[in-house]
C-alpha cells in the first residue's frame, strides 16, 4: 500500500443523539486493552501471555458549552445514566469512513479554571461493553 | 469569522468612547485622541472538529496626543484603565452586556505603551491586544 496520512478535522460524535463535535478540542476511544503477564513454565517452550479483557474509554477535551443541551450542561444533567454514543471518523473521506457505536456512562465534567483562560474541560467517559466498530 | 465585520463591530463599539476619532482600519493621517483597528496578527482555523472555533489575535492602536505633550500621560491612563468611560477594555471584552454579532468572544489581554510615528511626528500610544474566538463558518 503507498503511504497514507491525514489530519484530523472532521468527525460526528453524537451522545445521546446529540451532536457534539463542534465543541471538541481532542478526542480519544482507547480500547484499554492491557498487555498480558507473560507466563512461563518448566517446559521447553512452556510459555504463553494471559489474555486480557478490554476496556473501553472514550476521553474527550472539549470546550465547555453550557447553554441548555450544550455538552457541559447534558453530561451534568444525566450523570450516572447510560447513554448511546456514535463516532463517524473521516465521513468526509469515502473508503475512510467508519463508526464506533456503544454505550458509555454519563457522569459531571469538572468545572473550572485560570482566570481569564479559555473554559477547556476534560474527561474520561466509561463505555458499557465493547462498542461496535463498521466500515460505512 | 469575517475578519472585516469583526473589525468594523470593534470600531463601532470604539466610537461609544466621547472624543476618540476611531478607524477600524490603518489611515495614513490622524486626528488625535485615536484609535485604529488593525488586521489580524494572525488567524488560527480549526481548533475544533468541524470548523467548530477559531481564533484571531488582533490590536487596537490607541493615540493620544504628541509624544512630548503634557497632558499625554493622563489621557493613555484613562484609555488603559480597566474600566471607566474611555476604558478600551470594558467597550471591547466580551460579555453577557457586551455581546459580539461578528463574533463569539472578545477578550482585551493588555496593552502595551510606546511612542509612535505617524507622518512625521511622535505620539504616545498604547497598542491593545485582543483574543478573539469564534465559529469557523
Amino acid at each position: 500500500m503507498t503511504a497514507l496520512n491525514r489530519r484530523l478535522k472532521v468527525i460526528t460524535l453524537t451522545i445521546g443523539s446529540i451532536s457534539f463535535e463542534c465543541q471538541l478540542k481532542s478526542w480519544t476511544l482507547d480500547p484499554g486493552l492491557d498487555d498480558g503477564d507473560r507466563m512461563y513454565t518448566f517446559c521447553p517452550d512452556g510459555e504463553f501471555t494471559e489474555e486480557t479483557d478490554p476496556n473501553y474509554t472514550l476521553d474527550l477535551s472539549f470546550f465547555s458549552d453550557w447553554r441548555l443541551n450544550g455538552i457541559s450542561d447534558y453530561l451534568t444533567q444525566n450523570t450516572g445514566l447510560t447513554a448511546a454514543f456514535v463516532i463517524d471518523h473521516h465521513p468526509d473521506i469515502a473508503a475512510e469512513h467508519v463508526r464506533w457505536s456503544g454505550n458509555v456512562r454519563i457522569k459531571a465534567p469538572p468545572v473550572g479554571g485560570d482566570a481569564r483562560d479559555t473554559e477547556v474541560t476534560e474527561i474520561t467517559l466509561q463505555c458499557q461493553g465493547v462498542p461496535t466498530y463498521v466500515r460505512v | 469569522m469575517d475578519i472585516a465585520a469583526i473589525m468594523v463591530e470593534i470600531g463601532e463599539k470604539l466610537k461609544t468612547i466621547p472624543e476618540l476619532n476611531v478607524k477600524p482600519w490603518n489611515p495614513d493621517g490622524v486626528t488625535v485622541p485615536a484609535a485604529f483597528v488593525s488586521l489580524p496578527e494572525q488567524i488560527d482555523f480549526e481548533q475544533s472538529y468541524n470548523r467548530g472555533r477559531d481564533t484571531m489575535v488582533l490590536e487596537v492602536l490607541v493615540l493620544v496626543s504628541r509624544s512630548d505633550a503634557e497632558n499625554g500621560r493622563d489621557m493613555i491612563a484613562a484609555y488603559a484603565k480597566g474600566s471607566g468611560p474611555r476604558s478600551i477594555r470594558e467597550k471591547l471584552d466580551y460579555s453577557g452586556q457586551n455581546l459580539y454579532n461578528s463574533c463569539g468572544d472578545v477578550t482585551v489581554t493588555g496593552a502595551q505603551f510606546l511612542a509612535a510615528e505617524m507622518s512625521g511626528t511622535n505620539y504616545l500610544a498604547a497598542v491593545f491586544r485582543l483574543e478573539i474566538e469564534g465559529s469557523g463558518d
